[in-house]
């Protein structure tokens, strides 16, 4: 259905004739996104609010005028493309404020801020911000309430504990205002309550995917940030370095005969609560964020560059967040640490190689767009969460499955010998997460991708693994009946708030499809 | 005239019918009806009405809280869940009746696990319970400040009791848990939720994560409830290695501002453990029982704010990272001219005491809320350590006026995750036998609190006279949380009347 002219002039009344447009050049450029499945989709029109209250009175005439809306943040995942004819699109282009509580350590972000932005502004002042493992380009906002597993959870934590008090457009056009800001004098510092914390109600380990009305300001948690004002990068893109100041940061890559005692290390650093980044990345990491062109993955591919060299490695990053002492006491526990576990330093020269262009990876997740180098095309495969032990098993368990189908598939996946994979402490090691994923190099390969994703997803959830990918339609009805029925309460969840089933259905579960 | 006889006949076959229904689940001696006896469990701190359940009934399993909870869905009769065998702000009184679900057989530890640094418990453990095992095993629990003995330990992690160590970014240590909701049915949040029962996992999960199911965060939606949505029956919680050595500090100021200021600074270098403020009154009480010295002379002898700050080093070098974390302590306090000191002036022992409970749950008797004047009324929130001045300035005008006298004045600051925000409390100590200095404090209690509200103080939890205060300025908000309680308890029977 198209739009009909009353809605389109009740549309370009709430945001202004500038800042509507169902040109099909313009929503062209809106009908696909950077990861995930291949879906194509074409929304009926895209809107450029400004403000809050302009998002209100959009989700209000869509109830009325029963069209759907789809809210975006910097278009990343695949559900932000329509499903269905009747769609409009939000995209928060214009809403790209942001202020920082330098003193109390919070900032408060509109939806287009990207993690680039916020932690540029935060260093200035002596802080930095949490950024997810899906890179500083993004929406900071988009990737909390969606997702936001990364990097700096060893100290920090997952993403959504980053989130304070939030500002929510219901579906029905309500503004919804969770934590400290339902008293407007305390401003936005504090994320639980009061009474029930209702952040748990539009944002779980995965966000509801637009499907619950759009978040259109939230204030997020900044740490302690001890290095320079500004990152000492060097360099043009693509081939940037960064050298980190030598006395406040140390970068160690350490080689370990096993994944299992790369995890043993972390619990054990974890217990000794030092470090500011520690990860595990197998081989493939290393080939895809560290070429720079597709001709040249492929040259690290042929030559076996990183592939045999970097198998099962441990990434620690020291921050001398309190002083020079604080990191020759940290140097020294760490080394200790990976004597006794049998862990194998890289030479000097070579660490540094590593360190110029890795360390600000560390920081800002800026090279992650690079996995996606082989053909544009990025594939989870799985994601597991609970301990890091388990974490390991979810990642070995279908290890040969997945290799010997990427081996057969060769030519349409790109083959990483089981290597795509990344485990990442959180809490110093309370918690764990792995991740695996696949590059498809076409269509045909993206296609396989799913199949296996399938397949594996299948076994986990026969041998009770806590692999946390089925949460959206249309695995959700497969995982929900396993575990608690938990499909059944997002459904309540979802027809409660959005009783006309606006907000970018059929995520996160379809109204139409009774649970 | 005849409807309401069949009425009274209907409700009298139902409270019979429901009573035997009872016993069968839990067992004859496993349920009581006796409103004496119920008085004497139902222990509540608070200045709020007495209001009693018609049973308390004490399931020992999941299946059992189950059946109940089927059962007053079936009957329509209300329902609260209690783990602790006290409560301090009225939060389990029966508003509507009904049955009281105590938890206190519940109380068994699941699982200690060492290597990922969790412990998985029965919500009828309570402190006293707990600590001396997990010593046993090298491990501590972040835990709030001289927390009541018969206090739940994961009722207290539910309320979002403030934890005295400032430091782990990580001040929500819940994991997963188990509940039944007020449907009826089970549920588990995080990595508990399946796929299967927690029995047929693999032996690697440890249900350490909160996160979801899905698309919402049910443990953030149950946490703070009170328990208006569900019964939680156990939970995991992160705890920490015990520091193989430690060093407190006093560091003690005539200004709040200067304290606070000196606190941003130590906080800022993510230096420390335990780290909070007392004044005078507070710590003196707390001296005076351990040291078995007399109130007053400690009083006088405290400055009116005092930090208590602890260092440790763990296994690995601790004397070399208390070392490098003092340095740090000494530079920044020089910086604002405050002196850190291991002793308090006049007060012998203090930090060899302090030290020694400070990860303990309250021993002596009375609880040291209660010593002065046989009962306190706590009005706590939270903010940002700059405003705290400010608060401070105004609670002791309000006080002033009513004539409160200041030495009964306790106060408590806690800085929250590298001091990025701050729990203020005031303990207002009062004889609740004296019935004309009772009133006097509820009427402070009123008038305190919406001065506070007033000046932005945030109650993120929100009991007694709090409730309304919040719930009818902020409309949206609680229409959002009525709906939500709907959908997990759609007959209204858990805890009705005590949010909505």
């Amino acid at each position: 259905m198209v739009l009909s002219n009353i809605v389109i002039a009740a549309l370009k009344n709430v945001v202004g004739e500038k800042w509507f447009s169902n040109d099909p050049v313009i929503l062209q450029a809106y009908s696909r996104t950077r990861t995930g499945l291949p879906i194509e989709g074409f929304p009926e029109a895209v809107l450029l609010p400004k403000s809050t209250e302009e998002v209100q009175d959009i989700f209000r005439l869509a109830n009325r005028y029963s069209f759907r809306v789809i809210p975006v943040g910097s278009f990343y995942f695949m559900t932000c493309v329509p499903m269905k004819p009747d769609y409009v699109l939000i995209d928060p282009k214009r809403m790209d404020k942001l202020w920082i509580d330098e003193k109390n350590m919070y900032a408060v972000v509109e939806p287009y801020v990207t993690f680039a932005q916020l932690q540029t502004e935060a260093m200035k002042r002596g802080l930095s911000c949490y950024i997810s493992g899906a890179g500083s380009q993004i929406s900071v906002l988009a990737n909390m309430v969606f997702q936001g597993a990364g990097l700096h959870g060893y100290r920090y934590g997952l993403a959504n504990r980053c989130m304070l008090a939030l500002e929510w457009v219901l579906p029905t056009g309500e503004l919804l205002q969770i934590g400290s800001i339902t008293n407007p004098k305390a401003g936005y510092f504090w994320g639980e309550g009061p009474g029930p914390d209702l952040r748990g109600l539009v944002k779980g380990i995965w966000g509801y995917a637009g499907g619950l009305g759009m978040c259109t300001k939230v204030a997020l948690k900044l740490f302690p940030w001890a290095g320079p004002k500004t990152l000492p990068i060097t360099g043009i893109s693509p081939e940037k370095l960064c050298k980190l100041p030598s006395e406040q940061f140390k970068f160690y890559i350490v080689k370990f005969p096993t994944l299992q005692k790369v995890i043993d290390v972390i619990y054990e650093l974890g217990h000794a609560e030092i470090g500011g980044k520690c990860t595990c990345w197998a081989s493939a990491w290393y080939v895809f964020l560290l070429s720079l062109s597709k001709e040249q993955l492929f040259d690290f591919d042929e030559q076996r560059i990183f592939k045999d060299s970097l198998k099962r490695t441990l990434v620690f990053m020291i921050e001398g967040h309190k002083s020079k002492k604080q990191v020759a006491y940290e140097e020294k526990v760490f080394k200790e640490i990976i004597e006794e576990y049998g862990g194998v330093f890289l030479p000097e020269e070579i660490n540094k190689w590593f360190a110029e262009r890795l360390s600000a990876e560390l920081i800002r997740s800026n090279l992650i767009t690079r996995l996606w180098r082989v053909s544009g095309m990025f594939h989870p495969l799985k994601l597991g969460m609970d301990t890091l032990d388990h974490a390991v098993e979810i990642h070995q368990s279908t290890l040969k499955m997945v290799t010997k189908y990427v081996a057969k598939h060769s030519k349409s996946i790109y083959n990483d010998e089981g290597e795509g994979m990344w485990v990442n402490p959180y809490d110093l090691a309370h918690e764990g997460h792995a991740e695996s994923a696949l590059a498809p190099a076409d269509v045909k390969g993206q296609q396989r991708a799913q199949t296996i994703g399938l397949q594996i997803f299948m076994d986990d959830l026969q041998n009770k693994r806590r692999s946390i990918l089925g949460i959206l339609e249309p695995v959700i009805r497969i995982f929900g009946p396993t575990a608690c029925n938990f499909h059944k309460y997002i459904y309540a969840i979802k027809k409660t708030f959005d009783p006309n089933n606006i907000s970018n259905p059929p995520y996160p579960i379809d109204l139409e499809n009774e649970v | 005239m005849k409807n309401i006889k069949n009425e009274f006949e209907k409700n009298d076959i139902i409270e019979k019918n429901l009573k035997q229904k009872l016993q069968k689940i839990v067992g004859n001696e496993n349920i009581i009806d006796d409103p004496n006896k119920i008085e004497e469990i139902l222990v509540d701190y608070s200045f709020f009405p007495k209001r009693y359940p018609q049973y308390i009934v004490f399931p020992q399993n999941l299946h059992e809280i189950q059946k109940i909870i089927q059962l007053a869905n079936k009957y329509n009769i209300p329902i609260i869940p209690r783990s602790s065998e006290i409560s301090f702000y009225g939060e389990s009184l029966h508003r509507q009746g009904g049955i009281m679900l105590n938890l206190k057989r519940m109380n068994k530890i699941l699982d200690i696990n060492e290597r990922n640094r969790s412990i998985r418990i029965q919500a009828g453990v309570n402190w006293g319970m707990i600590i001396d095992i997990l010593k046993e095993h090298g491990l501590r629990l972040n835990m709030p400040l001289f927390p009541h003995p018969k206090k739940s330990v994961l009722t207290s992690y539910l309320e979002r009791y403030p934890l005295v160590i400032a430091t782990y970014e990580y001040s929500e240590p819940l994991g997963a848990l188990e509940v039944v909701m007020g449907n009826g049915a089970i549920f588990r949040t995080g990595s508990a939720v399946g796929p299967g029962e927690p029995d047929e996992a693999p032996e690697t999960v440890a249900f350490v994560d909160p996160t979801g199911p899905g698309s919402s965060d049910f443990y953030r939606i149950i946490q703070g409830a009170q328990g208006t949505i569900c019964a939680v029956t156990w939970g995991t919680i992160k705890v920490e290695a015990i520091p193989s050595l430690q060093s407190l500090y006093f560091i003690s100021s005539e200004s709040l501002e200067i304290l606070v200021d000196f606190i941003y600074k130590i906080q800022r270098r993510m230096i420390g453990y335990e780290c909070f403020v007392l004044n005078n009154i507070d710590l003196a009480i707390i001296l005076s029982q351990h040291l078995s010295q007399e109130f007053k002379k400690i009083m006088r002898e405290l400055a009116p704010w005092n930090l208590i700050f602890v260092i440790g080093g763990l296994k690995r070098y601790p004397e070399e990272k208390i070392a490098y974390e003092e340095e740090i302590l000494f530079e920044l306090a020089k910086q604002v001219k405050l002196s850190p000191q291991k002793e308090l002036p006049g007060i012998i022992n203090a930090n060899q005491e302090i030290l020694k409970i400070i990860g303990e749950a309250w021993k002596k008797e009375p609880y040291w809320k209660f010593f002065l004047k046989g009962a306190c009324c706590d009005i706590f929130f939270l903010t940002t350590m700059n405003k705290v001045p400010e608060f401070d300035r105004e609670v002791r005008k309000k006080t002033q006026q009513f004539n409160y006298p200041d030495d009964l004045l306790g106060s408590y600051m806690q800085p929250i995750e590298y001091g990025r925000a701050c729990h203020l409390e005031y303990n207002f100590f009062y004889d609740s036998k004296n019935n004309q200095e009772l009133q006097h404090i509820q009427s402070l209690y009123r008038e305190v609190s919406e001065v506070i509200y007033d000046l932005g103080g945030f109650f993120s939890r929100p009991y007694g006279l709090w409730k309304e205060m919040i719930f009818s300025r902020h409309k949206i908000y609680a229409d959002t949380l009525k709906k939500t309680k709907l959908i997990f308890d759609p007959q209204n029977i858990m805890h009705p009347g005590h949010f909505f």
